[in-house]
């Protein structure tokens, strides 16, 4: 009896070893990782649409929460375990190259020949050297949010267009004992200070390289005397975008700064909001903002390059990768889908952050950019809180950045 | 003597040894041999996915501690740990002292300070965020009700505030675990002792200098040990009330080498910042080990 059950077990657990190597034969699966909570990018859904298409190669992706992200990634990397596709924050995306993480695509890109396609901000940012390591899956900027009753009470009219209207908004609408400030807005110590304030730079006319330039020093100049005068919610300087979006949601800021991503946070509020181009500089006349987006990249010793590149290039097709945009709450790499699409045309909001994406300049792309972008974060934070001048804070900053670029 | 009498009198002692053995072979001694290995060695964002590193000595090491950053992080750590010993200690103490009394719901008590020790640091950091923010935050709409003070304090937005503010939070975190380890050590005390000091007339104060304290040397030079080694190493707490900023002014080591590793992908400077740590607290430990070995005798 029990040598019976023991040789039955036997067969059947030899048969379904037997089993299981043909059914992993006949299908490729791609790894994919990325850093998108449910509902913030499209990407589960494209991923699904894949799956349910597609017999031979699956799709499987694995989300790991931003502030794990690069560590994870970085891990896969010593220990050779790494996944076909990462996403890639774009301002990242030239260290990945440099690091020799990334898998060169030219071949690829040459033979599909839709270069062309794309704008050229999110474009460079998959470029390392001349080469290409990846392909835009979206856009995004930044915009100016304000609360219409608030600077309507205020005796004001539509949104502040330059610093000086920005400055007086700012100490208007500034009221104590109501508990608003007139500003709230990401200016932590991290990439997202750093995407928020680069627009700053740039309307003053400086830029990241010079930051000894007298006309570097402008928009901090703006930023902390607003702060130190007490319009700009304290907190901001450690706040990320979300949070800074929350504060005005909740009537505690009647301006915030932050991108599409946050528009969820004012569904329900129940006062009257507009957005606006962020205010530029009068005397300059430069309009900037932040480019921001995430990257595709196939990783250097990825098993299935050809399988994850086929899937790349079948989420770019133009009617999909408009789809795969509007459901993500993103904007568009592609110029094409933005040129074409009624989407962002008729919708007010969504037109103004398209309008704004056209000024909205990359960051970097370079490969030590974490270093030179922590330089410019201490900068900004001594500014702010009042422990150096902006020039003097600027002027250490730029010599720190020189001695990072030897 | 041949394996099988050697193993019976003596062998079988390694073969029950050799799960821990293994254990902290594995998980503790290989990590601390590789980051010491990737310290002499020029592990960055160029060299990572390279098989072979360039080994380059202690050079590494030179410009962690000529970085001007390192003796501002330092300080920070110093601070930090020695600010937040001192008064989880001296808080940890007198509750201890006042929770050994046999008095209703002491064990009520007890449990619910203890509590405070279970959350983990992510959320006590979460927490003390809010109760700390400037605008909205608890601790300045009290003080101000009460009047102590007209103007908000920028708790954990002014360069020379932030320390405080995470010292507060982090002595918090931290005195239940100093009270607890006291009230163990104070619950063995001799009563006899205290009974004959009642009858020569000794005053509270001489009780608490004279025998309390002599008596409890050991449980609180362990106590005073672990809670530098636990502080020293904070990170978590740090990193979400204020990400070692405004500027530098909380950044301490564990901070600061993260940020070398993750941020800035210079894992060679990431593991000389842990190493110099490990080293630090390896002589804290080691005259730690021969001061209470001493004493002993």
């Amino acid at each position: 009896m029990q040598k019976r059950s023991v040789l039955l077990i036997t067969l059947i657990s030899l048969l379904l070893v037997l089993s299981i190597p043909t059914a992993v034969v006949a299908q490729t699966t791609v790894d994919v990782w990325h850093y998108f909570a449910p509902g913030t990018n499209a990407l589960r859904w494209a991923v699904d649409e894949w799956n349910g298409s597609h017999e031979d190669v699956k799709i499987n992706h694995r989300y790991i929460p931003f502030a794990d992200f690069k560590r994870e990634v970085t891990k896969a990397i010593t220990t050779n375990t790494v996944p076909d596709i990462i996403f890639v924050d774009n301002p990242d995306h030239a260290q990945y190259a440099a690091m020799g993480a990334l898998a060169d695509i030219t071949e690829y890109v040459e033979e599909w020949g839709q270069a062309d396609k794309y704008f050229d901000g999110p474009w460079n940012s998959t470029m390392y050297e001349g080469k290409n390591y990846g392909i835009p899956q979206n856009s995004n900027t930044i915009v100016l949010f304000y609360n219409k009753d608030m600077v309507e009470a205020a005796g004001l009219e539509g949104p502040p267009e330059t610093w000086a209207d920005f400055r007086e908004y700012a100490e208007k609408l500034t009221s104590k004992e109501d508990n608003v400030r007139g500003l709230s807005m990401c200016l932590r110590k991290a990439e997202d200070g750093v995407f928020q304030f680069l627009p700053f730079l740039q309307m003053g006319g400086g830029d990241i390289y010079n930051l000894d330039a007298p006309e570097a020093a402008a928009g901090l100049k703006m930023l902390s005397d607003m702060y130190q005068n007490g319009w700009v919610t304290p907190e901001s300087i450690n706040f990320d975008q979300s949070s800074a979006m929350g504060v005005f949601a909740s009537q505690n800021s009647a301006m915030t700064i932050t991108g599409p991503w946050d528009l969820s946070q004012l569904k329900d509020v129940d006062f009257n909001w507009d957005v606006a181009l962020l205010p530029y500089k009068e005397d300059v006349g430069i309009r900037a903002s932040a480019l921001g987006g995430e990257n595709f990249a196939i990783m250097k010793g990825a098993d299935n390059v050809e399988e994850a590149w086929e899937f790349i290039r079948w989420t770019q097709r133009r009617d999909f990768v408009e789809q795969m945009y509007i459901k993500g709450g993103r904007l568009p790499s592609r110029s094409d889908v933005a040129e074409e699409s009624d989407y962002w045309r008729d919708d007010p909001v969504q037109r103004t952050f398209l309008e704004q994406l056209e000024y909205a300049k990359a960051r970097g792309p370079h490969p030590k950019w974490p270093q030179i972008s922590n330089e410019l974060q201490l900068a900004m934070q001594k500014a702010l809180t009042g422990q150096a001048a902006p020039e003097e804070a600027l002027a250490e900053a730029a010599a720190n950045i020189e001695s990072i670029l030897e | 003597m041949n394996f099988k009498s050697w193993m019976r009198k003596k062998g079988y002692l390694y073969v029950f040894l050799a799960p821990s053995i293994i254990f902290m072979g594995i998980f503790t001694a290989y990590p601390i041999i590789y980051n010491f290995i990737i310290s002499l060695q020029d592990v960055n964002v160029m060299t990572l996915a390279q098989p072979d590193k360039e080994f380059v000595g202690l050079k590494n090491y030179i410009e962690i501690i000529t970085n001007p950053t390192f003796l501002e992080v330092f300080k920070n750590s110093a601070v930090f740990t020695l600010g937040s010993v001192f008064f989880q200690f001296i808080i940890g103490f007198a509750l201890a002292m006042f929770l050994v009394k046999k008095f209703p719901l002491n064990n009520f008590v007890r449990g619910f300070i203890v509590v405070g020790w279970v959350i983990p640091p992510v959320v006590v950091g979460t927490v003390w965020k809010w109760l700390l923010n400037t605008d909205f935050g608890l601790i300045n709409y009290f003080l101000s009700q009460f009047h102590i003070l007209n103007n908000n304090i920028s708790w954990l937005t002014n360069p020379d505030m932030a320390m405080i503010g995470i010292l507060i939070a982090n002595i918090w975190l931290g005195i239940p675990f100093n009270m607890m380890l006291l009230i163990g050590g104070l619950t063995g005390l001799p009563q006899t002792v205290f009974e004959a000091a009642d009858i020569d007339g000794a005053n509270w104060f001489q009780k608490l200098f004279f025998l309390t304290i002599p008596m409890l040397r050991q449980t609180i030079s362990a106590t005073l040990m672990l809670g530098i080694i636990y502080t020293f190493k904070v990170f978590a707490l740090i990193w979400v009330m204020t990400g070692g900023g405004p500027v530098n002014a909380t950044n301490v080591l564990p901070t600061w080498s993260y940020q070398l590793s993750f941020d800035f992908f210079n894992f060679s400077q990431g593991a000389v910042v842990a190493n110099l740590m490990f080293l630090l607290m390896l002589i804290f430990s080691i005259i730690y080990i021969n001061y209470s070995a001493g004493r002993e005798d």
